[in-house]
């Protein structure tokens, strides 16, 4: 219901202490460390700075582990991978028990994937040699023999095209013999023997030719042997790779606890960086945080048994607490939603109750079935319990969860089961009506509620009637209007501004109040309405001196009304998505219904229905979570809210993998 | 960029325009001819070549201009939306070349400019159900709507069809530059959707009037 008072708390411990005392903080969870503010204490930064970077290796080579070994999970399947049992850890009883081989089998694992990348890049050259000797497997003199005594031997290719008879008449002045060696579509491999003192000249020749030396300078032995040799290597390569991927799929039996050396690496990489944060003297180093008053009597017992001296104080005037929210099971759901536009600044109202409310409704009109809503009220309140969600994750999903419950509400009020799918059953599939509109006379239930207004019936569902529904958007809107407008009147009341609240929102309430009103009486009405927009022209222009300029100030004060307006039929968007998501649903059905009768019909329609509705269902929550929030900031939040509250983060211990 | 977008306006309108006038004047010079108030029969010959209906008036009827507002609904907001959504996939695609964690996050905002096509076949689906496309009788239902209610429909589906295309592409200028934020500051992506979702206000609009004008019309 509202934004926690906090408290200030500064802790004097021995410089050795500092650690334990910050482990000790980060298991309350309910304290935020700040810089330690010095005035003019001459106090020193404590230097951790080498802890830090330690810290920080240490979690970046386990990160790295853990995703080499990801591939080599013995987690099999896609419902394994999505289903993490949390763990349990006990970080002390870790450090002494499992800590040593977890760290050990982390550093296994980087060796071993060194190892495998020189193995990558030994294979690779190997294959390369292979390719490079391919073509001179049938040449059988040594490589290392260039040369006799008086001739000299060129090894290398001419292109595929070349007629070997050119070329033998081209080098035949100077006595030189050439062989093909291989012969393949790319081209010609040839040997060439020639005298020394000719091997220029033939060489230019043969050039001319499109000659070009084989490269086999790395070789010595006959081609066949060197062959023989690189494949053996290779093998050897590929074995010792598939060595390693056993040794991996063996450490990756170890992932729990690897999981768990990542969670206390990175909580000692908070520790570090929460220590970076005090200041110290020759002995002893100072903490400064804030903590929720209603925690501090847990944090003084705890602390009390430490070796440490500390106290608490309001916080001085003109410093800005941290700002945690305080609210009951149902709205504290909602607290995220207020997140993501701004906390409210510290001392001011928290609105999350009164907008969990709204949020609530709206939600539930603009996604008004029943279908879709059991769907999400099972998601959200099932998933979280199922994969041991973390907290704030689970109440995201439970928020969607309660959303699910109004649409669901919500669409037995305006006739939404997953669109208009019992009439297409009963019309198409089992053609127990010739038209829709027969099968809504014999059936109305599936078509929401029918309302007698002056004896004349009023079908609520959107399709059949968006008027009515555009009405109940627009009322909902305007009760929203208003409770944005009384919450701002009792803050300026309760600000003792009492003037303010009855000149600029009461005189729009009375305004607001004589349009209800004239439904019911007209002149009564029109005498509200008289009456708010005089005060209005009296007291809008209050600031101003000049009595000509106050009257032209009222009278644009009346300019407001257009804002209000504009405001109001902003919830139209209300019917707009509403009607989107009916029509959408609508035509999945159809295109399920349309081609078979009977039992096979069914079959198509579960298929038609399972990706249409779910898209249909993706798009919409997205849609809904979206225009809910935005009518939420802009329309009730814009009235009264005073933004720019910092969130209260606490230090707490790593938990992406475990729970502590 | 701007340009092809007024073309696209223009010439739909154009379009729209002369296909009514056309189709007015072809139905009226087909219209059977009155008797005479005098109750003469009439005495010109009425050659049977011109008993047939045109062929323009045939291709140019009231079903047609109906299909016309569909078309033009699913087919204006969808240009805007799929234009609208490769523009965020690409800007996406670079931040995800440094954060692929990030995908979940931004896919919200490439979602976001996916609406307005749907919300023209939304409207596209109401002018072909009202037309009775769908009812016994299918095609024939569809022929059958004369030409003002033709004109009518494509009239209606206007409003969804122009706005949703050119706010699908300013909804995605700003998704795209809530993509450079999120690559900055990944917490805050819920004043990225905010903003995006701000834009998309008048194509929702655009859909509620478009709605109303095809339900009730």
């Amino acid at each position: 219901m509202s934004v926690s008072n906090m408290r200030k708390l500064t802790v004097f411990a021995p410089k050795e202490q500092a650690d334990v005392l910050i482990h000790r903080l980060m298991k309350l969870r309910c304290v935020q460390v700040r810089q330690t503010e010095d005035p003019g204490l001459q106090l020193s930064r404590v230097s951790c700075d080498a802890q830090r970077a330690d810290a920080e290796r240490r979690v970046a080579t386990v990160g790295e582990a853990l995703e080499i070994l990801a591939k080599y999970s013995q987690r099999k399947g896609l419902l394994s991978g999505l289903i993490q049992t949390r763990k349990q850890l006990d970080m002390e009883k870790f450090l002494a028990e499992r800590y040593d081989a977890a760290t050990q089998a982390v550093h296994q694992t980087l060796a071993y994937r060194q190892r495998e990348n020189e193995c990558a890049a030994e294979l690779a050259a190997q294959t390369a040699r292979m390719h490079a000797l391919a073509p001179w497997l049938t040449y059988n003199v040594p490589l290392s023999v260039g040369s006799t005594q008086k001739s000299e031997i060129m090894l290398g290719s001419l292109p595929a095209k070349t007629q070997i008879s050119t070329i033998m008449d081209a080098i035949e002045p100077y006595c030189a013999a050439i062989e093909t060696v291989f012969e393949d579509d790319d081209g010609r491999y040839v040997e060439v023997i020639c005298h020394k003192q000719d091997s220029a000249a033939v060489g230019r020749v043969m050039t001319e030719h499109g000659f070009i030396k084989a490269s086999l300078k790395e070789f010595s032995a006959i081609p066949r042997e060197e062959y023989e040799n690189a494949k053996k290597a290779c093998a050897d390569l590929q074995t010792e790779q598939a060595q390693i991927k056993q040794h991996y799929m063996q450490i990756a039996e170890m992932q729990d606890d690897l999981e768990m050396l990542w969670d206390v690496e990175n909580t000692l990489l908070t520790a570090a960086q929460t220590k970076q944060k005090l200041a110290e003297t020759g002995y002893c180093v100072v903490l400064e945080g804030w903590a929720p008053t209603s925690r501090t009597d847990k944090i003084a017992e705890s602390l009390s048994a430490a070796e440490c001296a500390f106290e608490f104080e309001d916080p001085a005037p003109g410093e800005e607490p941290p700002v945690l929210l305080r609210n009951n099971k149902f709205a504290q759901n909602f607290e995220w939603v207020v997140g993501m536009y701004s906390y409210p600044k510290y001392g001011t109202y928290d609105p999350t109750m009164i907008m969990s409310i709204f949020y609530f409704l709206i939600f539930g009109l603009m996604f008004a079935d029943v279908g879709y809503g059991v769907l999400l009220a099972l998601g959200g309140f099932l998933i979280p319990p199922v994969i041991k969600m973390r907290d704030g994750m689970r109440r995201t999903f439970n928020m969607f969860g309660y959303c699910g419950i109004s649409c669901a509400v919500c669409g037995l009020i305006f006739g939404g089961w997953f669109g208009d799918m019992p009439y297409a059953i009963m019309v198409n599939l089992l053609g127990l009506y010739e038209t829709t509109d027969q099968a809504i006379a014999a059936v109305p239930f599936f078509n929401g509620l029918q309302l007698s207004l002056g004896g004349e019936p009023i079908m609520l569902n959107p399709l059949s009637n968006p008027m009515a529904f555009l009405v109940v958007s627009l009322a909902i809107g305007a009760v929203h209007l208003l409770a944005g407008m009384i919450v701002k009147f009792v803050l300026l009341c309760k600000d003792k501004q009492v003037f303010a609240a009855i000149f600029d929102v009461g005189s729009w309430l009375i305004i607001f109040a004589g349009i209800g009103v004239l439904f019911l009486h007209k002149i009564a009405g029109i005498v509200m309405i008289v009456l708010g927009v005089l005060m209005i022209i009296c007291t809008a222009g209050r600031s101003a001196k000049n009595p000509i300029m106050k009257f032209f100030k009222g009278l644009l004060g009346l300019y407001d009304v257009i804002n209000y307006a504009a405001d109001l039929l902003s919830y139209s968007r209300i019917l707009a998505l509403g009607l989107a998501s009916a029509v959408i649903a609508q035509v999945i059905n159809m295109v399920g219904t349309m081609f078979i009768d009977g039992v096979l019909g069914f079959f198509i329609l579960l298929a038609v229905s399972l990706i249409g509705h779910t898209v249909n269902m993706a798009l919409n929550v997205l849609g809904s979570f979206v225009h809910t929030s935005r009518l939420q900031y802009l329309e009730f939040f814009g009235k009264f809210f005073e933004d720019g509250g910092e969130a209260f983060v606490p230090v707490t211990p790593s938990d992406r993998y475990t729970d502590q | 960029m701007k340009k092809t977008i007024l073309l696209t306006i223009v010439m739909t309108a154009v379009l729209a325009l002369v296909l009514s006038i056309g189709v007015f004047a072809t139905e009226e010079s087909t219209a059977p001819v009155q008797p005479d108030p005098m109750g003469q029969p009439q005495i010109e010959q009425i050659d049977p070549d011109e008993q047939q209906p045109s062929l323009f008036s045939r291709i140019f009827n009231g079903g047609a201009l109906a299909i016309l507002g569909a078309a033009l609904a699913v087919g204006l907001a969808g240009i805007g939306s799929a234009r609208g959504v490769g523009m965020v996939g690409e800007a996406t695609s670079g931040l995800l070349s440094e954060n692929p964690n990030m995908f979940g996050k931004a896919f919200a905002l490439m979602a976001l400019p996916m609406t307005q096509g749907i919300y023209g076949l939304v409207i596209a689906f109401l002018i072909v159900f009202k037309a009775g496309l769908f009812e016994a009788g299918g095609m024939d239902n569809l022929l059958a709507l004369t030409v003002e209610e033709g004109a009518y429909y494509l009239m209606s589906a206007l409003p969804i069809a122009v706005v949703g295309l050119i706010s699908a592409l300013k909804q995605a200028r700003v998704s795209a530059a809530g993509i450079n934020l999120l690559a900055k500051r990944p917490d805050q992506v819920g004043k990225a959707i905010t903003s995006a979702a701000l834009v998309e206000t008048y194509a929702i609009f655009a859909l509620l009037i478009s709605v109303l004008l095809v339900l009730v019309g």
